[in-house]
């Protein structure tokens, strides 16, 4: 399976981030992105890869440049925050997550953040064992949804 | 008296800086100071000539200091009294009302390195943002394009100040901005246009040509994009007063000329405040305010500088 990353035009320079299966899944948009004969560049984000290398990456990049990042969910909020500290923002970038989707539920009595799959509907904070309601009240602050009281 | 709440002031210096920029340095007439603003900001100017002479200046003082204000006015060849009046009749201690503090032009929070492509006068609003940006220690540079270094408005200042920010094109030298300035700026940088509307209009295709995306370029221009042909047409009012805009005027002179209390501020299609509904007719916009979703919608008109496409526009006034 390829996933539909959506081809943005009109840009400079497309920088593809991921690890190998991201890439495998990106390859249509790499395919299209060589057809057209656009400058383009692939940074492999795999084993033990540090943040510094990526963001000294990407400051090294000028403006007009699109990043494309396909890597698994677990991972896409840590590279996103990497990312965003170089200066490039959403209208620059676009974020790809396969794989399992983990969710992050803030507990609204202790307010710990609590990683859990996301078919779950209610969970049971890790930190205070309140059972909390699994809502889609989402704090791009917290990058966490809101955890109501289930059951007192 | 004035259509907003102004503040009283007094013209303490006068200063030359070129042959035809002059700087005036204004205070309160209470020795109190001034209200505060930030980096890009601009006044409007009533001055009580024959007629009332309303016009807008940026802010060229540093934010942080509000004692006083001050402004450069460029003698416009083609003055309609308000620059003429500035340097030919405008003394020390004389007195007038400016508007508080108004910005269109702010700096951009989110920018890593902010730079700025000035031509001729446009140079002006961004004094105090420079002035601004340098207080906060934030990474910025110039690029700043006169007829010459005589002409160059602010140029010792700059020499003086920022010299290590600034790069200066002198066209009487055969020195000219290129667009491929643009290609050098690293990701984070926010750009910002202000000069003649070719200048802008150059820069900002060319940003948009290389990816920059829309919100990393600023503009601020002094007078609106000119329609290449200025057609005549007519505009009705909801109680059904057919009104005449003629080739020469703008719709929103004409609905002053007939006695319609159409809002207005910037009168360059920059503020919003001019904004009509549109309930029948094809518009052609002139703004730098609607978004381009908001201009295909075809409901809204800024009518100190959009006109008709069509022969008439339907008015919800």
């Amino acid at each position: 399976m390829t996933l539909n990353a959506g081809f943005v035009p009109g840009k400079r320079k497309y920088v593809i981030c991921g690890d190998q299966e991201g890439l495998k899944q990106l390859s249509c948009l790499i395919e299209r992105i060589k057809e057209e004969g656009l400058l383009h560049e692939i940074f492999v984000w795999e084993g033990h890869v540090e943040d510094s290398q990526l963001s000294n990456y990407l400051m090294d990049q000028k403006m007009g440049t699109y990043l494309y990042v396909a890597v698994p969910h677990r991972q896409l909020q840590k590279v996103k925050r990497v990312v965003e500290v170089t200066g490039l923002t959403d209208e620059e970038a676009r974020y790809i997550g396969y794989g399992e989707k983990v969710i992050r539920v803030f507990c609204c009595r202790c307010h710990e953040v609590n990683e859990v799959t996301s078919h779950l509907k209610e969970i049971k904070c890790h930190q205070c064992k309140l059972e909390l309601s699994v809502s889609d009240h989402y704090s791009v602050y917290h990058n966490a949804v809101l955890g109501y009281v289930a059951k007192l | 008296m004035y259509k907003e709440k102004t503040i009283p002031v007094v013209v303490n210096d006068i200063r030359d800086e070129t042959a035809f920029v002059k700087r005036f340095r204004l205070s309160s007439i209470d020795g109190k100071p001034l209200p505060k603003f930030s980096g890009g900001a601009h006044i409007s100017t009533y001055i009580e000539a024959k007629e009332l002479l309303v016009r807008q200046y940026s802010l060229t003082s540093n934010p942080d200091h509000t004692q006083h204000y001050e402004i450069a006015v460029r003698l416009s060849d083609i003055s309609r009294g308000g620059s003429r009046y500035w340097h030919k009749s405008m003394k020390v201690g004389d007195k007038l009302h400016i508007s508080y503090p108004k910005n269109h032009f702010p700096l951009s929070f989110k920018a890593k390195h902010h730079v700025f492509y000035a031509a001729g006068i446009g140079i002006t609003p961004f004094l105090s943002m420079m002035k601004e940006l340098q207080s906060r220690n934030a990474s910025f540079e110039l690029h700043y394009a006169s007829k010459s270094r005589d002409a160059c408005a602010f140029y010792d200042f700059h020499q003086k100040h920022y010299l290590n920010h600034c790069r200066f094109y002198f066209s009487n030298k055969k020195e000219r901005i290129s667009a491929s300035s643009l290609e050098e700026h690293p990701i984070g940088t926010h750009v910002y246009f202000c000069g003649p509307d070719t200048f802008i209009s150059d820069l900002t295709g060319s940003a948009y040509q290389l990816g920059y995306p829309p919100s990393a370029v600023h503009m601020e221009r002094f007078t609106p994009p000119q329609p290449k042909e200025m057609k005549p047409f007519h505009v009705q009012l909801t109680d059904g007063t057919l009104i005449q805009v003629s080739k020469d005027q703008t719709l929103l002179e004409a609905l002053l000329n007939n006695g319609v209390k159409a809002p207005y501020s910037c009168r360059v299609g920059r503020c919003g405040t001019s904004e009509l509904q549109v309930i029948e007719g094809e518009i052609a916009h002139y703004d730098s305010f609607l978004s381009e979703e908001q201009k295909r919608d075809q409901s809204r008109i800024l009518t100190c500088v959009s006109r008709a496409k069509s022969e008439l526009l339907v008015l919800n006034v």
